[in-house]
């Protein structure tokens, strides 16, 4: 039986010895569209830098913030000095009860002093410790009690303080967030701006190699922005602004038809690399669009823009296309962190008039190609070879009125230019940098 | 071989044209073998698709131990039990009783061909099909089988029992059916 066996097994595997046999094309198809999928995994990417953005913003603002904040505190503090050494020498000790609880100080004495202090503090008992050493340190209290009536008091309460402030227990980098410092440097909006976008093509010369007058083929592009603002006051007339924008840039393309066929034809052709896809290309100033709806052909009416894939054999009659459309809207989203500063030029009862300028990095979050100017519609494709990241410098006027209490009402116009083209090579085009007026008004609350 | 270690390397730079350079190399003999552990050729073409996909995806984990083919051919085998896992989920009880009522006389008048052969394989119930690949064409010792599908050694010699037992069956009667014919 067993013998049977072996025998049998044996001639099934000799019969499948180098088996093959050749899979329908289709598989491949499949792989190749199972592998562009996981759309999910692209996305975390996304986020990531989209979380780091914000980080970045966070860490700029508190930075800047601090700083802004540090020479006064520092001022304060070497008075602070000053006061105390004047009138340590005739520091006496006094009983709690009698010690303000104001008199904490974020900066260390003399070693002596704490020696002293502690010497002092064994010999009281819990309850007779004053309040004030466990309580957190402050700078404003300090200041306010250094007057020249209480030197006596204010030191040795200070020297009390001291026994539990050693050099550890400075205040750290990120203290000044409890300490209760003065936020009124500090304003936050939200803002929203209709923009009007557009490109300038840098070499002219260089786009007429391509032999497509894009100059007279190409419109401007008008939509809406919004964002987040953070300002914070340097000094009586200077502030630094950042932020984070979500804004939209792109082109309308003029003379380009959509057709569609009545029998549902798809136009889908596969390329070289076996990749299905749309017949044809459509090449703009700002990068060439890759088609991805099927059910649309194109054709550009004044130039040759639209290029159809030489393999590619449109099934049914090509007479019976229909016209559906008039042009195309290259769409480009980003989210911008911008930096700028501000300059106050004129006040009067609260209304301000300030000059403004700065730079921005910019991340392509979408780019969408929609037909005509229907924005709302899904998009039938998309611009390749973009930048994922941009740089872009900006100026404008910033007018501040204020409306109630601390909310204040600003109108900014604004002129903004990319430092570098949306496409990453530029061969045939040359240098074309987007560009974008906008005038953004902001709801401003003031701290 | 040289001239595939270049193709790996485009693949791993995710060049659609290497890939389709090592799916061409490799897809008629991966092919010949999800027709083996599949029920239908729709189904082997599926493990195929799957198999490759993850070929694509895992590929940089592939450390050039042993041959590139034998590790594609351990991804199609791996593809196709998970497929039997996922069919074996989505059934209900009765159309599992109904597919053991296995017996079926599907041999033509036809002289008894590989692809008859094959065709008489997928006819198998699941886990007899895929015991008898793991057994008689990779090999398998049945400790590994019943690792690898998760059944105990005993129930993997009597599948491998039953499945030999009815494709010894199923062949005598398409033989008898061919020489009549004949």
């Amino acid at each position: 039986m067993v013998i049977e066996h072996k025998h049998f097994d044996e001639k099934i595997r000799e019969a499948f010895s180098g088996f093959e046999s050749r899979p329908p094309v289709n598989v491949w198809y499949g792989i190749v569209g199972g592998m562009a999928k996981p759309a999910s995994r692209r996305l975390f990417p996304v986020l990531l830098k989209i979380a780091a953005g914000l980080a970045l913003l966070v860490a700029v603002s508190i930075t800047l913030w601090y700083f802004a904040l540090r020479p006064s505190a520092q001022k304060a503090i070497m008075a602070g000095i000053d006061n105390i050494e004047k009138t340590f020498e005739n520091a006496e000790i006094i009983p709690a009860e009698n010690i303000e609880q104001t008199s904490e100080t974020p900066f260390s004495l003399p070693v002596e002093a704490k020696q002293t202090a502690q010497s002092i503090n064994e010999n009281l008992t819990a309850e007779e410790r004053m309040p004030a050493l466990y309580h957190p340190i402050r700078i404003t209290p300090v200041l306010a009690s250094l007057s020249p009536e209480k030197p006596a008091l204010i030191s040795s309460s200070i020297k009390l303080s001291q026994e539990i402030l050693t050099v550890d227990d400075q205040p750290g980098f990120f203290s000044f967030l409890s300490d209760g410092i003065d936020l009124s440097i500090l304003s936050f909006g939200l803002q929203a701006a209709p923009q009007y976008s557009f490109r300038n093509i840098r070499n002219s010369s260089e786009a007429s190699k391509a032999g497509i007058p894009f100059e007279s083929l190409e419109e401007h592009y008008f939509n809406f922005g919004f964002g987040f603002y953070l300002g914070i006051d340097l000094s009586e007339r200077f502030k630094i602004q950042t932020g984070l924008n979500y804004t939209k840039m792109g082109q309308f393309l003029k003379d380009i038809y959509s057709f569609t066929h009545p029998e549902d034809i798809p136009f889908f052709v596969a390329d070289r690399n076996f990749i299905f896809g749309h017949p044809q290309t459509i090449i703009t100033s700002q990068g060439s669009i890759r088609l991805s709806e099927p059910s649309l052909f194109f054709a550009d009416a004044k130039s040759h823009r639209v290029i159809t894939s030489k393999q590619y054999f449109p099934d049914g009659d090509p007479d019976k296309l229909q016209f559906s459309d008039f042009g195309l809207s290259q769409q480009f989203t980003f989210l911008e962190v911008p930096l700028a500063f501000q300059y106050r030029l004129y006040e009067k009862q609260g209304v301000s008039l300030h000059i403004k300028g700065g730079g921005g990095i910019s991340y392509l979050l979408k780019n969408e190609v929609f037909v005509a100017r229907y924005y709302h519609q899904r998009s039938i494709g998309e611009t390749y070879g973009l930048r994922d990241f941009n740089f872009s410098a900006f100026g404008g006027a910033v007018l501040e009125i204020p409306i109630w209490r601390n909310l204040s009402f600003d109108i900014e116009p604004n002129a903004k230019i990319f430092l570098r083209s949306m496409v990453k090579e530029v061969r045939l085009v040359g240098s074309v940098l987007p560009f974008q007026y906008s005038l953004l008004t902001r709801i401003t609350y003031g701290f | 071989m040289e001239s595939l270690k270049k193709i790996v390397k485009g693949c791993l730079k995710n060049n659609k044209t290497d890939q389709y350079r090592l799916y061409s190399h490799f897809s008629k003999k991966m092919y010949g073998v999800c027709l083996r552990y599949a029920g239908s050729y729709d189904e082997a073409q599926d493990i195929l698709q799957e198999g490759f996909i993850k070929v694509f995806d895992k590929l940089s984990t592939f450390k050039g131990k042993g041959s590139l083919e034998g590790w594609i051919k351990r991804i199609m085998i791996h593809t196709a039990i998970e497929k039997y896992r996922e069919r074996i989920y989505h059934l209900t009880v009765e159309e599992i009783s109904e597919n053991g009522g296995y017996v079926q006389d599907n041999s033509g008048p036809e002289k008894l061909s590989l692809e008859e052969l094959l065709n008489l394989i997928q006819l198998l119930p699941d886990q007899y099909r895929l015991v008898f690949n793991l057994s008689v064409l990779e090999g398998m010792s049945h400790k590994e089988i019943g690792e690898l599908l998760g059944i105990t050694e005993s129930t993997s010699r009597s599948n491998l029992s039953r499945a030999r037992n009815i494709l010894q069956e199923w062949i005598e009667r398409a033989q008898k059916i061919v020489e009549k014919a004949i």
